[in-house]
């Protein structure tokens, strides 16, 4: 268990894990475990299921490893390898990414109980969101959420950055559209 | 704010943008893992990672770059085999254009075929038609190979299952030194594999298209409806078997 900030980067880590150091994996683990699982959250049917992604992913790290190069990113690896699970999840349910899955109810905090009309707000933007297109949702959850730049994203979904700034675009007006209906 | 914010000026849509993004980013952002559930993810990490262990587990950890040369090396063993230690009798009679156009096609399908099946997923997704469009190429393409006119008749070897006694028996045998090349091609395929959508299906076509190659340099008979049976049928075979194994139960 690690209790205190690692100062290494995700890469000096991940390099350290590759020659040996198994509390680099921890680190890392405990650096990326809840940003994972949000973007996971957000696109699965489940809390258990978004953990499973979670392990899933991480453990895809570990079998990956040695394919890891010193000069590259780690955590496009980390969100490319997330991203392509939740795909082939969704595939195996046998359902379109982006019409995902019915979310269970929310269980509100008892410490900042939402009114019912946030709630109903939270849930109108979710099933927004799950109305886009796929490849725009993508865009959107990382590069909004998850402040990922184009750049990154890019490299996430195989795409050049231009047509990831236009999926953001388009993915924007398409959700501003959906939000503003009836 | 990401650097990349900055392109779209000081626009009213950015704002606009800016300002919906917000609200929505505030209203989603309330999915997090409480801290109990981040223990039991990280015990269950460790026991997966703990479990790790033995060939398999070594193979696909290997570099990517090395599990594709060993799976290239075994398909090369198997026409390796197949070529020289039981090198078809009418290899001087056999056109050499249909030969060279055959092998060439059953090694393109294998290249692309192992790209796919190997591919890590730390890279981006392939369009999701690929996968199956390949796997359909390769066996549509082989039975047309094997569907055209018999590619000579002038050694006596290749007239052996012309006829429909002998078609069925000799069939048979090529079906089972099919599997003999097939199916442990299949099991190092599974073993290099690091988990995935469909690999297993991949895979097992490949390793079809490699016992094809071996049976291409080994078997004599050139009837297409023996090319159908006892040829393709390898790899039909084993797609079929990899299928239903996928019904069964997916192993992660």
């Amino acid at each position: 268990m690690v209790e205190s900030p690692d100062p290494r980067s995700d890469e000096q880590l991940m390099a350290a894990y590759v020659d040996g150091d198994a509390a680099a994996f921890e680190v890392l683990f405990a650096r990326y475990a809840d940003v994972l699982y949000r973007l996971a959250r957000r696109r699965v049917g489940s809390d258990d299921d978004a953990r499973d992604l979670v392990q899933q992913t991480m453990l895809h790290l570990h079998r990956a490893r040695h394919d890891f190069r010193r000069d590259s990113r780690l955590r496009p690896w980390l969100f490319t390898i997330a991203m392509n699970l939740v795909r082939e999840y969704h595939r195996r349910r046998g359902r379109r990414p982006e019409h995902s899955v019915e979310r269970e109810p929310e269980v509100p905090d008892p410490a900042d109980q939402p009114d019912s009309a946030r709630r109903e707000r939270v849930a109108r933007v979710r099933a927004a969101l799950e109305r886009l297109p796929v490849q725009q949702r993508e865009v959107i959850e990382l590069h909004w959420f998850e402040e990922s730049p184009y750049e990154e994203i890019a490299t996430i979904v195989g795409a050049s950055v231009a047509a990831v700034r236009v999926r953001a675009h388009r993915g924007y007006q398409r959700l501003r559209e959906i939000l503003a209906g009836p | 704010m990401t650097s990349s914010d900055s392109s779209g000026g000081g626009s009213e849509r950015s704002k606009d943008e800016r300002a919906l993004r917000e609200e929505v980013t505030r209203l989603v952002s309330q999915d997090a893992m409480p801290a109990a559930d981040l223990g039991r993810l990280r015990a269950a990490l460790t026991q997966e990672l703990a479990a790790e262990r033995g060939p398999r587990a070594f193979l696909r950890a290997r570099p990517t770059g090395l599990r594709v040369l060993i799976a290239c090396s075994a398909v090369l063993g198997v026409a390796a085999v197949s070529g020289f230690a039981g090198l078809r009798p009418d290899h001087g009679v056999y056109p050499p254009g249909r030969m060279a156009a055959i092998v060439l096609f059953i090694a393109g399908a294998v290249a692309v075929e192992l790209a796919i099946s190997l591919r890590p997923l730390q890279l981006p997704a392939l369009p999701r038609w690929l996968p199956t469009a390949a796997m359909a190429v390769a066996l549509a393409g082989l039975f047309v190979l094997y569907a055209l006119p018999a590619a000579h008749l002038s050694h006596p070897a290749s007239l052996h299952a012309s006829a429909p006694p002998m078609l069925l028996a000799r069939a048979v045998q090529c079906l089972a030194i099919g599997l003999g090349f097939g199916v442990p091609v299949h099991a190092l395929l599974r073993a290099l594999d690091r988990g995935g959508a469909d690999r297993a299906l991949i895979a097992a076509v490949c390793a079809g298209l490699a016992a094809n190659l071996g049976l291409q340099l080994h078997c004599p008979i050139t009837a297409p409806a023996h090319m159908l049976l006892g040829h393709l049928g390898v790899a039909l075979l084993l797609l079929a078997a990899a299928a239903s194994y996928r019904r069964i139960g997916r192993p992660r």
